[in-house]
């Protein structure tokens, strides 16, 4: 009898240590988003000054800005962070946010005054800068995801994931465009 | 034990100075041939800043040979005649029961005085190169300063948390200047702790190489730690008993290789890009796959590499003086330094 119970309290330590480590993780992975957002707010503070300058010189590229602009304002819209499919089209607007911003960046190339202004090469600097801590905290991000993922599909996490209120988290992965091979021709 | 083995060097160093030849002026090479990449450019410096040094040092050298030959003469019969003298003496009246080991740590000791004695010019000789071409050599690196000896501790690196305990530090070998708009300033040291056994106690190595701290392009106000990696139990220690978090990394190799803790785990990740990485690997095994280690702080980079060798050292007194040797040696272990940056491109300004 006393071994069923030394039995059965054993096999309840370990699963709250099971249960201890999906709360963790699920903290870390909300940490991490809270990362990203800080920097992705850091980026969205940028753009303004950006599109100003650019307007002036790049009159071709006008549905490239408006377009930059239209997907601002739906990465900085609220989003429920308990809810993976939301998080997930939060993370899908930042990607598609970076690679028309990337195009724009891309295309100051051609505009030698504009690529000469002081105040855009300031921006180009501070653009770079924010891009990396963006890849630095995707890093952070994705390896807190790939920690709560894997304790929660591993049994008994699946069983133990529903009484922590966790839930598979979606990876933040690079947009299709900027998974295209690129062509140099377009930029000769 | 480093101090038994150095008596034991310069006992047999002090045979080479009976060298008939030792006392004649070789001819010296007259210019400096360039045969490594690094040292393009030197033969100039060499014409315009140490060649008309080699005539006065080489007479400077002869001299300090003269001078340790004729206290070999002095000292030599001495350090011969004594074993046989000693089995002659009731050592055991006048020591008592351990006769022996008193004995014998009197053998050595005098011995090492001896040594001292007859090496001391020669050693003199060796730190006024150290003192007056080093700082000549140097210069071909633009503002560069070099200084013999320090006024750096490892102490003021605490903050690293990658000191290990010590109780005894030797440093030398100051060097600081600006390297491809990277300002370097690093010194060699030998950090050792005092261990106590039953019947003794002694003093252990538990660092000896060079520390460094480089400036950084990149901006952060966090704390990043870059750790060997030290097995499961020393890295779960390390993790309890650590201020910062453990930051887990995606190359596998990496991760085996070091452990990385930080206050920020965003931004140890943006210092500590993939290809950063991939770079301190290839830059551990530059120098013998000895485990580097470094911290992040306060605009800087420090490091800490583990090197056997005494690095920075005048080339051997028993050949005829022309600072050749000592320049390819020295250029070659600045080149190792220098080699820090170009491979991990701290230099550049692009977030790789």
């Amino acid at each position: 009898m006393e071994i069923i119970f030394g039995v059965i309290l054993l096999l309840l330590i370990l699963l709250y240590f099971l249960y201890a480590r999906i709360i963790r993780n699920k903290n870390n992975v909300f940490e991490a988003l809270a990362g990203i957002d800080v920097q992705l707010k850091n980026r969205s503070n940028l753009i303004p000054n950006v599109l100003t300058i650019a307007k002036k010189f790049m009159n071709h590229e006008k549905d490239l800005i408006e377009n930059v602009t239209k997907l601002r304002t739906k990465e900085n819209q609220s989003y429920d962070k308990n809810d993976p499919t939301s998080i997930k089209d939060h993370i899908s607007a930042a990607a598609t946010l970076g690679s028309e911003l990337g195009k724009v960046m891309i295309s100051v190339e051609a505009y030698p005054e504009l690529k000469s202004n002081e105040t855009m090469i300031q921006a180009q600097l501070t653009y770079n800068e924010v891009e990396a801590k963006i890849a630095a905290a995707r890093r952070f991000y994705n390896s807190a995801v790939s920690q709560l993922n894997n304790s929660i599909e591993i049994f008994p996490g699946t069983f133990l994931a529903k009484y922590a209120n966790a839930q598979i988290m979606p990876f933040y992965e690079a947009d299709e465009a900027s998974k295209q091979p690129i062509s140099a021709e377009k930029f000769l | 034990m480093s101090f038994f083995i150095n008596i034991i060097i310069s006992i047999f160093s002090i045979f080479r100075l009976f060298d008939p030849n030792l006392l004649k002026s070789k001819k010296l090479g007259d210019s400096f041939k360039e045969t490594e990449i690094y040292e393009k450019g030197f033969s100039k410096h060499y014409k315009k800043y140490l060649s008309e040094k080699v005539i006065k040092f080489e007479t400077e050298r002869i001299l300090a040979l003269k001078k340790a030959r004729n206290n070999a003469f002095i000292c030599v019969p001495i350090m011969v005649l004594i074993p046989f003298v000693i089995p002659y003496i009731d050592w055991y009246s006048i020591f008592g029961e351990n006769s022996f080991e008193i004995v014998f740590c009197i053998l050595i000791l005098f011995y090492g005085l001896l040594s001292y004695f007859i090496t001391n010019s020669m050693n003199l000789y060796q730190q006024t190169i150290k003192t007056e071409i080093f700082p000549n050599i140097l210069n071909f690196f633009g503002e560069f300063q070099y200084n013999h000896e320090t006024q750096k501790s490892a102490g003021s690196y605490e903050y690293s948390g990658l000191i290990p305990n010590y109780q005894r530090e030797t440093s030398e070998d100051h060097m600081y200047g600006t390297y491809k708009g990277v300002t370097i300033d690093l010194f060699e040291t030998e950090l050792e702790k005092r261990v106590r056994t039953k019947d003794r106690s002694y003093y252990k190595t538990v660092f000896k190489g060079i520390m460094i701290t480089l400036s950084m392009n990149k901006k952060f106000k966090a704390k990043t730690v870059v750790r060997k990696d030290s097995g499961v139990i020393g890295n779960w220690f390390t993790k309890k008993f650590s201020s910062l978090k453990n930051v887990k990394l995606e190359d596998p190799h990496f991760e085996k290789m070091f452990e990385v803790y930080s206050d920020d785990q965003v931004e140890a990740r943006y210092l500590l890009t993939v290809t950063f990485m991939e770079r301190l690997l290839e830059l551990t095994s530059s120098f013998g796959s000895k485990s580097i280690e470094c911290c992040f702080y306060n605009k800087e980079l420090f490091m800490m590499i583990p090197i056997k060798k005494n690095m920075f050292e005048p080339g051997s007194i028993y050949e005829p003086e022309d600072f050749i040797d000592d320049s390819k040696n020295l250029l070659k272990e600045l080149n190792l330094i220098f080699n820090i940056i170009d491979q991990l491109k701290l230099n550049m300004k692009i977030n790789l």
